[in-house]
């Protein structure tokens, strides 16, 4: 490439303007990331102040629900929009019996996963199964687990707030048994 | 172009300069929008963290308010209690000699209410933080919101105060939350009614001794602009609902509709 009045090749003024136009780009992109952080962490704020809002009403409902109407009816999923000027997010709620695995075997293993030896676990398991059982029983039949998402439109993306809280009746279900469960 | 002493000619130099000044220009430009940018993020940001804060403060006092009935009222003495209980050898000992023993002065009866209307609020809380040691403060205290000549104020007692005090204007401190408030709504379940309700007082008939179950708390204020940049004046609305801890503990017989 040899120029005789020593000036620039095509090839070297179009390399220099690639390198400022992505320096200009790279201002700009970081710019629009910024702004749309401001709107995701707003709409995020918004979202969590409607889960509490929603999980209050819910749990305000079932409650009632579950005291006067018992637990066969509470077992559901509803889901809704919100009223303007929220109605661009939705909810979506579902309940179901809280699980909870207080089996031998699960117990063996999280008492193990203390650092406590296994035949001592073991041994305290089996000492303890009544109460386990009783226990087991008591939370599958009393307590609930109420789960509502948010839902909203993060431009193209969707966005899910879950929020999870559990109910119980005002008067628990409380039968003792006299025979573990395996 | 010729140009005997290997210089620039006029129309170079002008050529140059003009195309310096546009890039510094622009440069200058772009530099501008980029901090106006800075400007509108800080100030939503700073927005959003002052509305979080109104809501996490609202939420915080309102979980834990209490109310104590007649039936708790062992926890503490009260004159009358210590009355009954000096009722033997010492009453008669007070009585022959007055003047030997001085009698402090009763503890104040702390006063625990729940009394609100949708844009106020005055309710024993247990969210006051004791910021030194040894203070003479309290963990429970006496919280009001009010509205004053569009101003969100709130105002909380050091320490659990009597019936008689709440009007003293000593025992608050007082918090100016938001300058430019718009409106604040606060509406009350009640769970007798099933409803939404519009006022709350433990003191009247109808809610006499107990709390509201959930306090759902709408607010629509001008946020202070940090600067001149029109988002920053726009208004903001929030809306959420608090449940009240202790009700879900001391809740009363449910009966069928």
């Amino acid at each position: 490439m040899r120029s005789s009045k020593a000036g620039f090749t095509l090839l070297e003024v179009l390399a220099a303007t690639m390198i400022f136009s992505l320096c200009v780009f790279a201002i700009i992109d970081s710019q629009r990331t910024s702004q749309r952080t401001i709107v995701q962490s707003e709409r995020l704020f918004q979202a969590t102040n409607l889960a509490h809002l929603k999980m209050t009403e819910l749990e305000l409902k079932y409650q009632r629900e579950l005291n006067v109407d018992g637990a066969t009816s509470l077992i559901k999923e509803e889901a809704g929009a919100f009223e303007a000027p929220y109605d661009s997010f939705k909810w979506k709620s579902s309940v179901k019996k809280a699980e909870v695995d207080l089996t031998p075997a699960a117990m063996e293993k999280f008492m193990t996963g203390l650092g406590l030896d296994k035949d001592a676990a073991s041994e305290e398991i089996e000492k303890q199964k009544l109460v386990l059982t009783n226990l087991n029983k008591m939370i599958k039949e009393n307590f609930f687990e109420v789960r509502l998402e948010i839902s909203w439109k993060d431009g193209k993306r969707d966005s899910i707030l879950p929020i999870v809280t559990h109910i119980i009746p005002d008067k628990p279900k409380i039968e003792i048994t006299t025979t573990a469960e395996e | 172009m010729k140009n005997p002493k290997g210089g620039f000619t006029i129309i170079e130099l002008l050529l140059v300069s003009v195309l310096l000044f546009m890039l510094a220009y622009s440069t200058f430009m772009s530099i501008r929008s980029t901090m106006g940018v800075k400007r509108s993020i800080d100030s939503r940001t700073e927005i959003l963290q002052s509305g979080r804060a109104l809501l996490e403060l609202i939420d915080r006092d309102l979980r834990m308010a209490y109310f104590v009935d007649a039936a708790d009222l062992g926890w503490y003495s009260t004159p009358l209690d210590n009355e009954k209980a000096g009722g033997g050898d010492e009453a008669s000992e007070s009585d022959s000699n007055p003047d030997s023993k001085a009698v402090p002065p009763p503890k104040p009866i702390p006063v625990t209410l729940f009394q609100a209307t949708r844009n106020e609020l005055l309710f024993s809380s247990r969210s006051h933080q004791r910021m030194s040691a040894d203070s003479p403060e309290d963990d429970q205290h006496l919280v009001r919101y009010r509205v004053e000549q569009g101003k969100l104020i709130r105002e909380e007692s050091f320490r659990a105060i009597s019936k008689d005090d709440i009007t003293d204007e000593k025992q608050f401190r007082q918090t100016t939350l938001v300058d430019n408030l718009k409106s604040i709504d606060f509406t009350f379940w009640n769970a007798r009614s099933q409803r939404w309700e519009d006022r709350w007082d433990t003191n009247s008939s109808e809610n006499l001794d107990t709390l509201p179950e959930a306090v759902k708390v709408k607010v629509k204020y001008t946020p202070e602009a940090l600067d001149e940049s029109q988002d920053a004046t726009k208004e903001v609305e929030y809306e959420t609902a608090v449940r009240i801890v202790q009700t879900i503990f001391k809740r009363g017989p449910v009966k069928s509709p």
